[in-house]
């Protein structure tokens, strides 16, 4: 195989979410950017194929139409609706069917919230939701945190792909516990994982898929940058580079240094 | 007239209003909408065959961006 050969196997990584493919492994959210050009030419500039939405009460006077609705459509994307603001399952399953109806899709990014100081999940509550949000049909999609019990209860329940967290939402604290990250990985191995929340930096990012995570959601850590555009360029590169990284398979870490350049024949060297 | 809860602000209606004409009365002319009532979804086909009752607490939402 030649080096451009190897390069274009190497390049051709899709992975796969109910069962559409997709090249980028960035998934980003539409809210807190400066503009909506910024917004437009920051999703753009990442590279992400699918982009997080919402749903809020509309007053009258707006006619049920909006600007910055335009311009989410006009990035054509892959729409993953969200429950954000949701505090029980019943809530969650309501603004999922009114989703599916506006947004013409059944996937559903499962938010339900169970504490306003960290905006935890509600464990309980998202499990109950998710298990009702399948057998309506839709394709569940929950933020969880990264108790491994938790998620495996959501995989039982018919979750074909998780969320667990990095850190709260909107705190750009990266990866809180790596250790039970790594745990989920290694105990779903073949189920989609990304993390979700709390990522700040491109170096968050970069670790998530070097832990063997498939994916990243953000949204603040681009929308609040001093330059969106490019952050979320450099956060594409990231990702890139962290999933190229763990196929590769890193190094195993030594306790004591090594030298890399040879010794034999080292010169100026006598032994005393 | 019967009163109800449209997105948390107390309004009038006259009595068997359905929700295709209440939304209508509103101003809501676009299809990017979705309703509830009491916190359950209601279909856009269900509109013209539900009736708004008094007290109902009615939700009319559209998309914003969202994270």
């Amino acid at each position: 195989m030649t080096l451009v050969e190897r390069e274009a196997v190497n390049s051709n990584d899709p992975w796969t979410l109910y069962g559409e493919s997709f090249t980028s492994r960035l998934l980003i959210g539409t809210a807190l950017y400066p503009s909506p050009q910024i917004m437009r030419d920051a999703i753009a500039a990442s590279g992400a194929e699918i982009v997080t939405v919402s749903l809020r009460r509309q007053a009258p006077e707006q006619g049920g139409g909006n600007t910055i609705w335009d311009y989410i459509r006009a990035l054509n994307c892959t729409l993953l609706p969200n429950t954000a603001g949701c505090r029980t399952a019943k809530e969650a399953v309501t603004l999922a069917q009114m989703s599916r109806e506006i947004f013409q899709t059944n996937w559903i990014k499962l938010e339900v919230i169970g504490d306003d100081y960290n905006l935890q999940p509600d464990p309980f509550a998202t499990l109950d939701a998710a298990e009702q949000l399948i057998k309506l049909g839709f394709a569940v999609f929950p933020y969880c945190t990264d108790d491994l019990v938790f998620c495996l209860r959501l995989r039982d329940a018919g979750c074909q792909v998780l969320m667990p967290w990095g850190s709260p939402i909107g705190t750009g604290r990266g990866l809180m516990n790596p250790y039970a990250l790594q745990a989920i990985r290694e105990r779903l191995p073949a189920l989609p994982l990304i993390v979700d929340a709390g990522i700040g930096k491109p170096s968050h990012a970069l670790q998530a898929l070097e832990l063997g995570y498939d994916g990243v959601l953000l949204n603040t850590a681009v929308a609040q940058a001093a330059d969106p555009v490019l952050m979320a360029r450099a956060f594409g590169e990231a990702i890139s580079a962290g999933r190229k990284s763990y196929r590769a398979g890193a190094m195993l870490e030594r306790q004591t240094a090594q030298p890399s350049t040879p010794t034999l024949g080292t010169p100026f060297w006598h032994e005393k | 007239m019967i009163e109800i809860v449209l997105n948390g602000e107390g309004c009038t209606l006259p009595p068997a209003t359905s929700v295709a004409s209440a939304l209508q009365q509103w101003g809501y002319r676009c299809e990017q909408i979705a309703v509830a009532i009491n916190g359950e979804f209601v279909a856009r086909g269900e509109y013209s065959s539900t009736l708004l009752r008094a007290k109902d607490f009615v939700d009319v939402v559209a998309p914003v961006q969202g994270g």
